[in-house]
């Protein structure tokens, strides 16, 4: 599904990451370390963010050759999302669909799973930390992806919503969609069989 | 669709040059007439280096435009727009040429007055050089737009700390519009300006007394509603913190009155410059004065109109202050009046 090749990024600071040969295969994957471990910036250089020396080829599809093709397939959603205050989810929501085009009741679908009532008509600057991940997570399900990186998503929400999330992943697992997670706690490990579990260490891979 | 881009790309633009667009306007809006405009356009036309010039300005107007565009889009809280590069470039260009026009509009109400100019002339030539150029703006900033949203995004890298000076506490609500409410506060100022303006060219063609000022006056001032009613909405809510520690009358009265004058300095300004033609220093002054506690009196308004009285007490005190010029009562004795309201409308510790 997903392969690395020569995974490299330098920092100014001196922090370095580098992945030499690695391959993701169809499922659900945990990428585990510390804080500051590079996990994040792993994630946003598959999901075509971030600069970085080497290549990801998803499903045939190289990032570095075709980087729209690409992109359409890899949908994130960072441990803090940001998004425009000013903007509603609704609006968001609004957006990524008149691109996206997913089906018809996708969007009433995610809200009812993750529990977003009335509240996606308020700016974002309202939201409190656990809004603002649910509307993060609702935008990372939207439209047609591949692959699902999903960095810290158990944190901030409630108990009620982890559970829809993890039947949420559970389902679009068996719609062929893949996932990669990240956790720097070990309370949501249990939610999943994996595929394979990936724990960095100052930009290495140690396991 | 139109109101995200709107908000997402055209109020952030002229809330970051704000200060640039008050200015623009000031000198092209208020303090030039149209004839001298026309007489520039015709300069224009004629003299070949002040027609590079216009298009040079023209160009790094929409560079400075362009740039402040991709660092908007590199901004991590806009990475969601990355998606708008899934679309056809034909497709992004006619969702993104209406910003493209939005904030443009200056140049191209610039060039409509150089065009009828250069027409009236038979400057043909310079007319369609003029709007190719702008054409070829047009295509290069929605090009690069486009190209960016395929490229990565550079990362946050804090290369300075940047000092953020202490703002004094009267600023904190011109900062406050400057921030949020921008398209507001533009509209209210050039609005009063216009007005006000107008008001000045009518009394000096003649056959007008003081009181028709004062009645321009009174009409500049009701545009400000909108901000006074967001001055009493943003003390309410987001200084309630402030609020809840008591301040003396004095420190109350010194606050507002120059977060007031402060305000109203464009107008200000304006009666200042146009009260030239005015003979008395004394009427002057007492129009001055008359403006900046007919703000005040608003407010004061605004903060009794807080409390919802089923009564029409903006529209009733218009007319009373409309009757009270009409019938020649001094300026001077209705600003002590609004004085009263306003300071009874503060005079709690705790209140606004």
């Amino acid at each position: 599904m997903l392969f690395i090749q020569n995974f490299q990024k330098n920092y100014d600071s001196g922090f370095s990451m580098a992945i030499e040969d690695f391959s993701f295969s169809e499922g659900i994957h945990l990428i585990k370390g510390k804080n500051g471990s590079g996990k994040s910036t792993l994630l946003k250089a598959i999901a075509g963010i971030h600069e970085f020396s080497g290549d990801f080829i998803l499903n045939g599809i190289s990032q570095k050759k075709d980087p729209v093709p690409y992109r359409k397939l890899v949908n994130l959603t960072e441990a803090e999302p940001i998004f425009p205050s000013f903007l509603s989810l609704d609006e968001l929501i609004n957006f990524s669909v008149t691109i996206l085009l997913p089906a018809e009741n996708q969007v009433q679908l995610l809200k009812e799973k993750l529990d977003i009532g009335d509240y996606s008509k308020n700016p974002i600057s309202s939201y409190s930390s656990g809004m603002l991940k649910k509307s993060a997570l609702l935008l990372a399900f939207l439209g047609n992806p591949k692959l699902i990186i999903l960095d810290e998503p158990f944190t901030t929400i409630d108990l009620a919503t982890q559970k829809e999330l993890k039947s949420l992943i559970h389902s679009k697992l068996k719609d062929g969609i893949s996932f990669l997670l990240t956790s720097h706690m070990s309370d949501f490990e249990g939610f999943f069989t994996y595929s394979s579990i990936m724990e960095i260490e100052n930009g290495k891979i140690i396991l | 669709m139109r109101e995200v881009y709107f908000k997402s790309f055209v109020s952030p633009f002229y809330k970051a040059y704000l200060g640039f667009f008050i200015l623009v306007f000031l000198i092209l809006g208020v303090f030039m007439e149209l004839k001298q405009h026309l007489m520039i356009a015709e300069k224009i036309m004629q003299i070949q280096s002040w027609f590079g010039m216009l298009i040079f300005s023209f160009i790094l107007y929409s560079f400075l435009h362009l740039r402040f565009q991709i660092k908007l889009l590199q901004d991590p809280s806009y990475w969601i727009f990355q998606k708008l590069s899934f679309l056809p470039f034909s497709k992004f260009s006619k969702d993104f040429i209406s910003i493209w026009f939005t904030n443009h509009t200056l140049i191209l109400l610039y060039s409509l007055i150089i065009s009828y100019v250069g027409i009236k002339n038979g400057a043909w030539d310079k007319v369609v050089f003029l709007w190719i150029s702008i054409l070829i703006l047009t295509l290069v900033t929605l090009y690069s737009t486009y190209k960016t949203l395929h490229r990565y995004y550079p990362e946050k890298r804090i290369h300075q700390t940047r000092i953020i000076r202490i703002k004094p506490y009267f600023l904190w609500f011109s900062f406050h519009l400057k921030e949020n409410r921008p398209l507001l506060l533009l509209a209210v100022k050039i609005t009063s300006l216009i007005l006000l303006n107008g008001f000045f060219y009518s009394y000096f063609s003649g056959g007008y007394d003081m009181r028709w000022l004062a009645f321009g006056l009174l009409i500049s001032s009701y545009f400000h509603y909108p901000i006074w009613q967001e001055k009493v909405e943003f003390s309410e809510y987001q200084l309630y913190v402030f609020k809840n520690l008591p301040r003396t009358f004095r420190t109350k009265l010194f606050q507002e009155f120059s977060t007031m004058t402060v305000l109203v300095l464009p107008e200000l300004l304006l009666l200042f410059y146009q009260g030239r033609g005015i003979t008395s220093i004394g009427n002057q002054f007492s129009l001055s004065f008359f403006w900046v506690t007919l703000q005040l009196g608003i407010y004061g308004l605004c903060i009794f109109d807080k409390k919802k009285i089923n009564l029409n007490i903006p529209f009733i005190a218009f007319l009373l202050v409309f009757l009270s010029i009409l019938f020649g009562v001094e300026l001077l004795f209705l600003s002590i009046i609004f004085l009263i309201f306003y300071t009874r409308s503060i005079y709690s510790p705790y209140q606004n």
